[in-house]
């Protein structure tokens, strides 16, 4: 049996919110490649300021949390905020797809995610769910070791969840990468999580 | 006129380079959400060029002395007066930012017209500080304001595409994914802001600052597609548009330079919108 490549790592960790009020506390778990942990909770529970406590963005904590791979190579979806952007940027330009990089665009597209004509989509006009699926692949195309996922399958229609899942799973199976998934709705389907929080208590 | 475009030529060229590195600026500024800490900004850098302008009086500087000692205290007035005025708009992390930069602007107008009407020898100086006029710019100040131009464009141009992915990411994510992610670029960003901004307002004025800041920025954000097709059609608005205005400007007499200018990117930018709708029709 391979050894478990652990990517991050918290222990005794506690996250209050700038007020000093306690989110959650004495948090331990470790995510290697190839597993993925799922953290939910109802709306307002501080699951967003945990992803952005192990990001380095939050700094109200206490506990150790332990970052194993380069920290370029995580990979921070977080969830969608202004919707409208003053540039009139294409989803290739978010994606940052240029002409002299094919390869580049080739893997966007080798995800199944976006066709090649939805990423000549203005940002500003493009439906909720073509955004997320953008913003989705730019996480992916930065080859992250862990993947810090806030709520992807928000504004996903049913196939779009299902490419979605497919997609995890196969980056699951790859061993590359090690996933926190914080989401309301529950499982990637048809696989299990190594760990779950719920927010105020772990099993 | 061929003539008398021959003796401007520094001051076009320098003009034309500046406007498309303003608007350039603006562009990204007002994607970041960042328009009214450019004119406070703006506003900070005029009561500092006015400032050095007031100590330029105090110590009897006059033309004898070189155009390089008469510009060179208002300009060092107008970079520390404006990195002063960044600086306090970073402080401001309130609620309705907008609002406390206003009043901020408020102070800094109050306190360029008090210095004003303390020394009342320095009245031409805020006007030109205030409307510009790119017809009594010197030669070295165009050449000077020429070579920061192209060198602050090449920089923009080089990492134009990461510094618009940076202000994606502020405007997307807010606060969520700070300077972390791209923190040397944004810190090269800002100080070209700064500094662009601080030097075109000693040469060329706040008006002709601010109106190629956002009045070329706003005429193409929402019709062009693409990154590509908006920079290359903002930096020719910017260039024909100071070109242009320059022209009518010498050729009416009458017209002051910088109004005509920031006319002349109104009508083009109008142009430049009709002709991409019919584009886009057919």
């Amino acid at each position: 049996m391979s050894q478990r490549q652990v990517v991050i790592k918290t222990e005794s960790l506690e996250v209050q919110t700038s007020n000093g009020e306690r989110l959650v506390s004495d948090l331990n778990f470790s995510i290697a490649k190839g597993e993925y942990l799922l953290l939910r909770g109802e709306n307002g529970s501080g699951k967003s300021t945990i992803a952005q406590t192990l990001m380095g963005y939050h700094r109200y904590f206490t506990g150790k949390i332990e970052i194993r791979v380069d920290r370029r190579q995580i990979g921070y979806l977080p969830q969608l905020g202004n919707t409208r952007f003053f540039l009139p940027l294409t989803l290739s330009d978010v994606l940052g797809l240029e002409k002299r990089d094919p390869a580049r665009r080739k893997r966007a597209l080798s995800y199944g995610l976006l066709e090649d004509e939805q990423l000549r989509l203005s940002w500003n006009t493009a439906s909720g769910g073509e955004r997320q699926k953008a913003l989705i692949l730019r996480t992916l195309l930065e080859d992250p070791a862990l993947l810090i996922l806030d709520e992807p399958f928000n504004h996903l229609d049913q196939s779009s969840r299902a490419k979605l899942t497919e997609v995890l799973n196969s980056l699951l199976e790859s061993k590359l990468v090690g996933i926190l998934l914080i989401s309301h709705e529950g499982e990637i389907p048809s696989r299990s999580p190594s760990m779950v929080i719920e927010l105020g208590r772990s099993k | 006129m061929i003539q008398l475009l021959s003796i401007y030529v520094w001051t076009i060229f320098a003009g034309v380079m500046t406007a498309a590195a303003l608007t350039l600026i603006g562009s990204q500024l007002a994607s970041r959400g960042q328009s009214v800490q450019a004119l406070v900004i703006s506003q900070g850098s005029s009561l500092g060029a006015v400032a050095g302008f007031g100590l330029l009086h105090l110590f009897h500087y006059s033309h004898d002395h070189g155009d390089f000692s008469l510009f060179s205290l208002p300009l060092l007035g107008s970079l520390l007066a404006g990195t002063g005025a960044a600086l306090l708009c970073e402080r401001i992390t309130l609620p309705a930012r907008n609002t406390h930069y206003i009043a901020l602007f408020a102070v800094f107008l109050s306190l360029t017209y008090l210095l004003t009407a303390l020394v009342p020898s320095l009245e031409t100086h805020m006007a030109t500080q205030f409307f510009g006029d790119l017809a009594v710019i010197s030669n070295l100040e165009a050449q000077t304001s020429l070579v920061l131009a192209l060198i602050v464009l090449f920089l923009l141009l080089r990492y134009w595409r990461r510094i618009s992915e940076a202000s994606f990411d502020i405007a997307t994510f807010g606060r969520v994914l700070p300077d972390r992610s791209k923190p040397a670029i944004n810190r090269l960003f800002l100080a070209l802001s700064l500094f662009t901004i601080c030097v075109s307002i000693q040469f060329m004025g706040l008006l002709f600052a601010i109106s190629s800041l956002f009045l070329v920025p706003v005429m193409l954000s929402q019709k062009l597609q693409g990154l590509k097709f908006y920079t290359v059609g903002s930096i020719l608005i910017a260039a024909i548009g100071t070109l242009g205005g320059f022209i009518i400007s010498l050729w009416h007499g009458n017209l002051p330079t910088v109004p005509a200018v920031a006319l002349s990117f109104l009508v083009i930018g109008v142009v430049a919108n009709q002709l991409v709708s019919i584009a886009a029709r057919n």
